[in-house]
């Protein structure tokens, strides 16, 4: 994706070329890796002569949005509990009126400490 | 003589000490969450933690103790104990291996016990590996700033959370940074660094691990007290850190309303109304704090009962064979 968002050709053999190469990634690796990326739909493709040439279907910004938005919603749904400790419970809330009267109780208090 | 034999017995002495103490701890643990409710957090986080704990570990002293016999006796042969009774019933020996299989109730239970385990395995494995994967895209989105030791993710959902286990690290996302006033942040960091500093994450997945085998509605009754302990305890340092007990009551309830208004959108089907721990933290910070107490009392006991245990060797060797004897031979 970043090769292809920096204005690489699309093209299976010049993103192995431009990628593959210096990395010791084979040709056929490249070629699937596209391939699945296409079926994601974070790729598009048009067949030139006998070959697909991919460009990206997502920019780079719009695909790191969905990426962490993805991301936010496993952190509020706790599927990350075993590894994270958040400053306030992602995943339970306290209710509505509750918080509101806590809210009241603690302004209160601060201030009554300002008066003294 | 049979390896496989001994192996059944040394299995089934472990499942058999870590059911009966996690029953015993299931049964325990409301009145120790009500003994200790008064305490100090960050005295009520160790002893929930040790009696979390306490069913792994006390069985694993117990096997131990269970085969001290015959451990003193390879490297000591001159202590075998065998030799000193007869052969009426079966031995626990690493020395004299049993010389017949349990039966096939033995092998049932024991296939039922280890299944049950791994299956309980299986899925902690594949849940610690879902939250690495997140935590790997926290650190990949993440910026680092040093100027507040943390990093920010780019997103308007408003998060601060702790992240990984033995190294972990912070992150705020910008839509927390933009939604809470300054000194609000303040307390944020010193209450997460508090986190860092005490290893909760740590702590809390050793007391998944020691609690597998409690009734789970106890453990989840023990789980979630450990949690509120380690944020009151984080609260309290925080609390001290800026000198204002109010200002930390005041940034919880500020994070807590800007949650609300997100959190139905961002997983509507996974929040939850009423079980948060807010209020308790809240109504803690609201109170005058509680003196820390001494926790070395609780480290020594733990300790002076597991060395008991060992102890014990002798009489827990033989009620150990003799109760097997019921299960494997009969």
């Amino acid at each position: 994706m970043e090769f292809l968002w920096d204005g690489g050709e699309g093209e299976a053999k010049a993103v192995h070329k431009g990628l593959g190469r210096s990395r010791g990634i084979g040709l056929n690796t490249i070629q699937s890796t596209l391939k699945r990326l296409y079926e994601k739909e974070l790729l598009e493709r048009d067949k030139v002569s006998h070959a697909h040439v991919y460009r990206p279907r997502v920019t780079r910004d719009e695909f790191r949005c969905n990426a962490l938005g993805e991301l936010v919603g496993e952190l509020m749904r706790g599927e990350a509990n075993a590894m994270v400790s958040a400053f306030v419970e992602l995943t339970e809330r306290a209710g509505p009126e509750h918080l509101a009267q806590l809210e009241a109780l603690v302004a209160e208090r601060r201030l009554s400490k300002g008066r003294r | 003589m049979s390896v496989l034999g001994a192996i059944q017995l040394i299995a089934l002495a472990g499942l058999s000490f870590a059911l009966l103490l996690a029953c015993l701890a299931s049964g325990v643990a409301r009145f120790v969450i009500a003994l200790t409710g008064s305490w100090s957090p960050e005295r009520r986080h160790r002893a929930l933690f040790l009696l979390g704990i306490a069913p792994v570990v006390f069985a694993v002293f117990g096997v131990l103790a269970v085969l001290a016999p015959s451990l003193l006796a390879l490297t000591w042969p001159e202590y075998d104990h065998c030799l000193s009774h007869g052969d009426h019933h079966l031995h626990i020996c690493l020395v004299h291996l049993p010389r017949h299989l349990g039966n096939g109730t033995s092998w049932l239970v024991l296939a039922l016990g280890v299944g049950w385990l791994l299956g309980k395995s299986t899925l902690a494995l594949s849940e610690l590996y879902r939250a690495w994967k997140s935590v790997s895209r926290l650190r990949v989105n993440g910026e680092r700033v040093p100027a507040i030791g943390a990093s920010v993710l780019p997103t308007a959902a408003p998060l601060c959370v702790l992240a990984g286990i033995f190294r972990p690290t912070l992150f705020l996302s910008q839509g927390l940074l933009a939604g809470i006033a300054p000194e609000q942040i303040t307390v944020v960091l010193h209450h997460e660094r508090a986190h860092a500093a005490r290893r909760d994450i740590l702590i809390r997945l050793l007391a998944r691990v020691g609690t597998v085998f409690m009734w789970p509605s106890a453990r989840a009754r023990l789980l979630g007290a450990l949690d509120l302990a380690a944020e009151q305890s984080c609260d309290e340092v925080a609390a001290a850190s800026v000198g204002d007990r109010l200002q930390v009551a005041e940034a919880i309830l500020r994070v807590e309303r800007l949650l609300q208004t997100t959190s139905f959108r961002l997983a509507p089907l996974a929040v939850e109304i009423g079980g948060s721990s807010v209020p308790e933290r809240v109504a803690a910070l609201l109170e005058a704090p509680r003196h820390s107490g001494n926790a070395i009392p609780l480290g020594v006991g733990f300790i002076l009962m597991l060395t008991g245990v060992l102890g014990a060797s002798a009489p827990l060797h033989h009620l150990t064979e003799s109760l097997l004897e019921a299960l494997v031979h009969r």
